[in-house]
């Protein structure tokens, strides 16, 4: 969560909020007129599933991995999504942000006080926003039960199953995981270690690190099936519908497993073939 | 060698060419929309099936693609005629010749149609920029409220036609100025010797002699219309709310971004289906007309 801290501070609030109640008071509180926002959330996540995440904090999950279905139908799943469809109702995050050009700039007018992103934000803020230094901080998503259950972005490194020099690929993996190497990347890219062992050198001290170092420990990555990709579009157009109040969430989330159900045919058809084996 | 035989041999190679970038690749999209081929498929050749009627089947069934249909229809209906009118307009204007500096003005109305899309795109979105944008300011002296042209699942669509309609219409003018250059003058002058006045030199000299122009232009409007894929493409991504998505947009993503390629074909046939059928409507009313 990047937030304004200045911006905060002026309507009393000293530390960026701990739980989804306190984000919505805070946003809304921040929220002046039409040109000021407490938060930024994209009315269609489908790249950056925000409502999952608060699903996943309160133990629900869009889609089971062993059964291969949809299982967004859940009382948890429809708190999130509810919860986020209010902060578009109650205006504390804009529907329309036609007027947010250039997203750097918009965070420096204070157009919007809070948004959820990740790392590559931080070179990209201080290297548009020089002017912007120390007025904003970056700190762990929000949670609920006592969770702060955040997606593992990033990506993937694979080793072809028909390689013929998979040894060397390993080699070259576990060479890009070593710790001097991974520290060497966050200095010459901004990209954060994925190693928790890599975490111990003095330029990852400082209080962005170690907020994106909290995330860390309470991040999972999205569910390993090449479906996903789908299953997220999917789930991004029907909180849509929820966000502008078009389909009431029970109905959204039942389409949502119907349509999660059908996009996994083919994934359950394979695995009935090769039972107990991998796809 | 025998006299029949000639002719093949000249047609040959455009029949080879035809057949192997037409004629093959259509018919390999039209086996493909009949199996599951997918991402799967890419990793092992044998996970493929045949489903029959069941990407079709599954086509008619889903919100998407009526959405995406509706869409698709919405933007026809509107935009083609506004088109088609603007056009006929443009040319009448450039073919009076009161006009001063005709050949200027031909090639500013033609601009657009030859400049690319990504190009107009980026000047559009300042266009319609929500408190800076040329339209909100030209609207707020007449004190309308900014509204988000791009933004809002009302307005986008309309955003889009206006858009297409002014990079589009220069082609169409030319086609209407080339179908007004061949009407001959002495219909004019046999009317205005009957004493017709200006406005029914319009509707019975100058749009009966144009409509075979008219139906081919209409025809061709409909068609490239009917495929809208680069405004919302760039401009909006199928948003908000799935409103600007339309059939051909739906079809790259599900074929290019998820790679199903079985179902995109089958969109590409169902697409191909809707039009010839409109397109058949079409030419029936124009031959009635002429009948």
């Amino acid at each position: 969560l990047f937030y304004r801290k200045d911006l905060l501070a002026a309507h009393g609030y000293n530390h960026p909020p701990d739980s989804w109640e306190e984000f919505f008071t805070i946003a809304k509180a921040l929220t002046t007129d039409a040109n000021h926002y407490g938060a930024f959330l994209p009315p269609n996540p489908a790249s950056d599933p925000v409502p999952l995440y608060m699903a996943w904090q309160q133990g629900a999950d869009v889609l089971d991995l062993k059964t291969l279905r949809g299982t967004a139908q859940t009382p948890a799943f429809a708190n999130a999504v509810e919860f986020y469809a209010k902060c578009f109702s109650a205006g504390v995050a804009p529907r329309e942000q036609g007027m947010m050009t250039n997203f750097y700039q918009a965070f420096a007018l204070g157009t919007m006080a809070m948004f959820i992103s990740g790392p590559w934000n931080v070179a990209a803020l201080r290297e548009r926003q020089p002017g912007l230094s120390g007025k904003w901080g970056v700190a762990i998503l929000p949670g609920t039960h006592g969770r702060h259950t955040s997606i593992a972005g990033g990506s993937a490194l694979a080793i072809f199953k028909h390689s013929k020099r998979q040894d060397a690929a390993w080699a070259l993996v576990h060479f890009l995981e070593t710790p001097d190497i991974q520290r060497g990347f966050y200095h010459l890219t901004n990209d954060l270690p994925a190693r928790k062992s890599a975490w111990t050198g003095p330029e990852l001290t400082d209080e962005v690190a170690q907020a994106f170092y909290r995330q860390l420990q309470d991040a999972r990555p999205a569910p390993a099936v090449p479906e996903w990709e789908q299953v997220a579009a999917r789930l991004g157009g029907w909180v849509e519908q929820t966000v502008y109040g078009r389909t009431p969430v029970n109905v959204a989330l039942k389409s949502l497993d119907s349509e999660v159900d059908a996009l996994l045919e083919k994934r359950r058809w394979l695995s009935s073939r090769h039972p107990g084996g991998q796809l | 060698v025998n006299a029949r035989f000639v002719p093949w041999i000249f047609l040959a190679p455009a029949l080879a060419t035809l057949g192997v970038f037409f004629a093959l690749p259509v018919l390999a999209a039209l086996v493909m929309s009949f199996t599951d081929l997918d991402l799967y498929a890419l990793a092992d050749p044998s996970s493929v099936r045949f489903v029959g009627f069941g990407n079709y089947l599954a086509i008619l069934n889903s919100g998407v693609f009526w959405q995406a249909l509706r869409n698709t229809a919405y933007f026809v209906a509107l935009g083609a005629p506004l088109s088609i009118a603007v056009s006929l307009g443009a040319a009448l204007m450039l073919h009076s010749k009161a006009i001063w500096a005709r050949p200027l003005f031909r090639l500013g109305f033609f601009l657009p149609v030859v400049t690319t899309m990504v190009a107009v795109a980026v000047v559009w979105r300042y266009v319609y920029h929500p408190t800076y944008g040329l339209l909100n300011q030209a609207l707020g002296a007449l004190h309308v409220p900014a509204i988000d042209w791009l933004g809002s699942p009302t307005w986008a669509m309309p955003a889009l036609i206006l858009m297409a309609v002014w990079k589009n219409f220069g082609y169409n003018m030319l086609i209407f100025l080339a179908g007004l250059g061949a009407i001959p003058d002495e219909l004019y002058e046999a009317a205005r010797l009957d004493g017709a006045t200006r406005r029914q030199e319009f509707f019975y000299v100058t749009l009966p002699q144009l409509v075979p122009t008219t139906t081919f232009v209409t025809l061709m409007t409909v068609i490239g219309y009917g495929q809208f894929f680069a405004e919302p493409f760039i401009m909006t991504h199928g948003g908000p709310l799935d409103q600007t998505l339309s059939v051909v947009l739906l079809m790259y993503r599900e074929g290019f971004r998820f790679w199903r390629m079985g179902y995109a074909t089958a969109l590409a046939f169902t697409l191909f289906a809707i039009i010839f059928a409109i397109t058949l409507v079409q030419q029936r009313l124009s031959k009635e007309r002429e009948a």
